[in-house]
């Protein structure tokens, strides 16, 4: 399959001003259920996922930025222009749902096509065409979308929401079903996306993947913003947990003793032939270690920190 | 050829060497662990057979709503009732009378005896199957559990013979335990218990192989519909038109029409071929104008439901052999 | 006696080959099954599970014969489906119950079984409730459950994550890991997330349009590349330059430098070296370890002279 960067090229220039999506102390219930809490960040081109435990409220922020879902309260924007009751927002923005929205006795070059017109597209052949191309279901494209395994329907869904190229384009769970093939060539087509100015949202469980491909992270939890940014500062900001890392070296009951002296260590463990380190100041400690090791003529092997992943963030976030 | 055995688990207790007691201030402590850990089964595993009875005793308390929620008795135990409710007052009524001196009356117009009861219930006995079909075989396939069934040691054809004979035995209760009252009752309320048994044990063959006939056919034709109609209101609005509208039909052709080949349209209406089977086991007159007026052999119907319940179980079994589980 | 052994398995449908004449032999543990998408992974389950007999060639599980001993294959493995499968309105313990009577218990064992895996799949006082209100992870527990009440010898898991969250995904593939180490049982967990896989299994099968791309310990595709990592927190340019500056080879990658590139890793001296270099500009040293190979570079597309590097 080619991979998509050929045929991306940049969106189209947005009808109004201000960041990609803004959403201000937006909030959403449902009677007494509040799916989403208050929710406040700015997006720009780039992409930034969207993390969060089930029932956290991604979906429904989804849709609401998708302009299918009415805030209860706060401004969702994009662009500038607020989301709700405004036809001439499903231009800029593009949403691939998770739940199943796809008519199985379409194919997928009709589904395409059909989403080209409701767009009301100068070309929707074209540009159905094109999306396919991108998706890269050429080849079964005249086959039922019933037919098709869940890799290629997520694909389709993809393809339906890139007719119009839109500036903003919303996933939801876009890699579920996918096998590794398809979810390298995903990764690759949202990563160039990004590179030619789009503004990507995702929303995943596989933070593994989150960790690879987004600069940026947005973490829900029980409606309400947890965290956002870059995980590896989000992490640095948690100076109540001791960062974690493991140490090899050509004596490790020696470094151990010189580095539990020194007050930005936690506490030290010798376990396994290997060294756990907890160290409560994470810039003294980075900065101790190579010196300690070297003052005592020890030889370095290897340094893992073990609680800098998007996971181990994750975690830590939402279970307080 | 059989697997290598596993090596024994390990379900060791490991104690200290006391009895296991509380410990007083004075001596030492005693405490032992058991190990709550995976164990393996050892035990006897009872192969096909065993799943297909259970599979049976599972489907039969189903229908009758055993197991589930309160809400899923309400309709088969309701009708159990409706159907047996004629059957005991009309016993009540004979005892009755007995005592009042008028048993002879009562007895020469009551109008329920064995021959005739199922055409006093057979709308409810319609209504159990339209209502209770779709239970037993749809939601096995709404919600994809047969694949749960099928990864294991029953095959598909077992799962057939295994809700066909629950479906089959929960009709049969149906129509037995009234049935059986009546023989009770009809008993108990003479004078002479023994001369009383001997006069009605000779019902009891015909009673059963009517009783058979019908759970067989009309069964047949529930469970091939929900086979075919997983979704719960269409299976049994199904079911219900295909047992009403064909008597319908044949029962307008018979009014306008006689003789000649249109009177074996009596054949597709399921209550007319149950009539006319009941009225050739026991020997009476037909019920119903309509088999009356077709004027067929007895016989005839006896063939009809033989037909149709093997074409209908036949087309069950080919359904599950092909089904995606 | 080999768990699997499968000898030019070959399944064709109209118009498509779903399995070609794949040959392999597996040992119990923990193996990892990945496909691509299309018939070619969920054929395999089948017929492995003695449902699907096979257009040619043969599968042996633990000495049956899948296509002439199927009844007797299945009351020995227990298969987690990928999809739902679970009616809403019984319990976890009605529904298991009835299926380890399903698998061939007696009753009353099957009660007991019932309740001593549900525990070991960490369902408590949920289990008396309906299913309907189950959430997505405790559902995927009842589906292990059912699989595994019967005790039998193999599992098979389809994508046993399935619409969990990360905390659920954790919690399940602790729990797989568990079953295949504590509890003696081989596992094969089909799989699309590589990331899953490399957690938990030793073992990997690598199916691609019906032909068998790899079978080999997992070990195999994670070994390390030769090239160490070292990240510092700030300063990568001046450490690079430093380093030239000794003598030691280095190519920057996002946030690390990567030294060593001929295949045999740095040389003795160079991990004193780069630890003296970052002493000298008082660089803070966050991470020094060797890259490993993924898994992915199994499935990428353009033939990787360095493989896809990634921390380990």
């Amino acid at each position: 399959m080619t991979a998509g960067s050929s045929t991306t090229t940049s969106p189209r220039a947005p009808a109004s001003s201000g960041p990609a999506i803004e959403l201000s102390r937006v909030s959403r219930w449902y009677g007494n259920v509040v799916a989403v809490n208050e929710v406040s960040f700015a997006l720009g081109p780039g992409v930034t996922g969207l993390l969060g435990p089930n029932g956290a409220g991604k979906s429904t922020l989804l849709h609401m930025m998708a302009g299918l879902l009415r805030p209860s309260q706060g401004d969702v924007r994009i662009h500038g222009r607020p989301t709700w009751h405004d036809p001439a927002i499903y231009r800029e923005v593009g949403l691939v749902p998770e739940r199943e929205a796809v008519h199985p006795y379409l194919t997928g070059w009709q589904f395409a096509l059909l989403n080209a017109q409701l767009q009301r597209l100068p070309d929707p052949a074209a540009a159905a065409a094109k999306a396919i191309q991108t998706v890269d279901l050429g080849d079964v494209q005249h086959r039922q979308i019933g037919t098709y395994s869940k890799g290629m329907r997520q694909r389709a869904k993809i393809a339906a929401a890139l007719v119009h190229e839109p500036a903003v384009l919303l996933l939801d769970e876009p890699f579920n079903g996918m096998d590794p093939r398809q979810r390298l060539h995903m990764m690759e087509l949202l990563r160039s996306m990004a590179a030619a100015g789009r503004t990507i949202l995702f929303s995943s469980h596989i933070l593994e993947e989150v960790e690879r491909l987004a600069e940026n992270v947005l973490v829900v939890y029980a409606g309400r913003l947890a965290a956002s940014g870059d995980f590896r500062e989000i992490r640095r900001l948690m100076t109540d947990r001791p960062h974690t890392f493991t140490v090899r070296s050509s004596d490790d009951r020696r470094l151990a003793s010189r580095l539990v002296a020194s007050p930005s260590v936690f506490g030290v463990e010798l376990v396994d032939g290997m060294l756990t380190v907890r160290a409560s100041e994470f810039a003294a400690f980075t900065v101790l270690l190579p010196r300690a090791a070297r003052e005592s003529g020890i030889t370095l092997f290897e340094l893992r920190p073990t609680d800098e992943s998007l996971e181990s963030v994750f975690a830590y976030l939402v279970r307080r | 050829m059989t697997p290598e055995p596993r090596p024994a688990p390990e379900t060791s207790v490991r104690d200290v060497p006391s009895p296991p007691q509380l410990p007083t201030t004075a001596s030492s402590a005693t405490g032992s662990i058991f190990d709550l850990g995976y164990r393996g089964y050892e035990g006897p595993r009872l192969g096909r057979r065993h799943a297909i009875y259970a599979l049976f005793v599972y489907s039969l308390r189903s229908a009758y709503g055993i197991g589930r929620s309160g809400r899923a008795k309400i309709v088969p135990i309701g009708l159990a009732i409706l159907a047996t409710l004629p059957a005991v007052i009309s016993i009540a009524v004979r005892a009755f009378a007995a005592q009042a001196g008028a048993g002879a009356e009562v007895e020469r117009i009551d109008p329920i005896r064995y021959d005739s009861y199922y055409g006093y219930v057979s709308t409810i006995v319609m209504l159990f199957v339209a209502a209770q079909a779709p239970e037993l075989l749809g939601r096995d396939q709404r919600y994809h559990v047969l694949s749960l069934y099928f990864s294991r040691a029953l095959l598909r054809t077992d799962y057939v013979v295994a809700k066909g004979a629950a479906f089959a035995t929960a009709i049969l209760i149906l129509i037995l335990i009234p049935q059986a009252v009546i023989f009770v009752g009809l008993v108990i309320s003479n004078t002479d218990i023994v001369a009383a048994l001997g006069d009605n044990v000779g019902s009891i063959a015909p009673v059963l192989a009517v009783a058979a006939a019908i759970a067989l056919l009309l069964g047949s034709i529930g469970l091939a519909v929900s086979a075919f109609t997983p979704r719960r209101a269409y299976a049994t609005a199904t079911i219900m038109a295909i047992f009403i509208v064909p008597g319908v039909v044949s029962q307008i052709v018979l009014r306008s029409t006689t003789g000649g080949l249109t009177r074996y349209i009596v054949l597709a209406a399921p209550e007319a071929v149950i009539d006319g089977v009941n009225a050739f086991l026991f020997g009476v007159k037909p019920s119903s104008r309509e088999v009356v007026r077709a004027d067929l052999a007895g016989e005839l119907y006896l063939v009809v439901v033989i037909a149709v319940v093997v074409v209908l179980l036949g087309a069950l079994a080919r359904r599950y052999q092909r089904i995606e589980a | 006696m080999a768990l699997i052994a499968l000898d030019r398995l070959t399944k064709q449908f109209p118009g498509v080959t779903a399995l070609d004449a794949l040959s392999l032999e597996l040992e119990p543990g923990v193996i990892g099954l990945v496909g691509s998408n299309g018939a070619g992974k969920s054929t395999l389950l089948k017929i492995l599970l003695g449902l699907l007999p096979p257009t040619s060639g043969s599968a042996t599980v633990m000495g049956l014969d899948t296509a002439r001993e199927g009844t007797r294959v299945r009351e020995l493995v227990g298969y987690m489906p990928e999809h739902d499968a679970l009616p809403p309105d019984n319990s976890a313990t009605e529904l298991v119950a009835h299926l380890a009577q399903m698998s061939g218990l007696p009753p009353a064992a099957a009660r007991e079984r019932t309740a001593d895996v549900l525990r070991h799949v960490g369902l408590f006082e949920e289990r008396y409730r309906a299913i309907g209100g189950y959430s997505t992870g405790m559902k995927q527990r009842v589906k292990l459950a059912q699989a595994l009440v019967h005790d039998p010898r193999l599992l098979l898991l389809d994508e046993p994550t399935n619409g969990l969250d990360p905390s659920g995904r954790d919690e399940m593939l602790a729990l797989v890991r568990r079953t295949g180490t504590e509890f003696g049982i081989a596992v094969i967990v089909a799989s699309h997330l590589l990331g899953e896989i490399e957690r938990v299994c030793d073992y990997l099968v690598a199916i691609e349009a019906g032909h068998l791309l790899s079978a080999a310990p997992l070990a195999t595709f994670t070994g390390r590349t030769g090239v160490l990592a070292v990240e510092v927190e700030d300063g990568s340019d001046a450490l690079a330059a430093a380093l030239i500056a000794r003598g030691i080879e280095t190519r920057q990658d996002g946030r690390a430098v990567l030294i060593g590139l001929d295949g045999h890793g740095p040389a003795d001296d160079a991990y004193d070296i780069v630890r003296d270099a970052i002493v000298d500009l008082g660089l803070p040293l966050v991470r020094l370890e060797h890259r490993r190979r993924s898994l992915e570079d199994l499935f990428r597309d353009r033939p990787e002279d360095e493989p896809a590097v990634r921390p380990s």
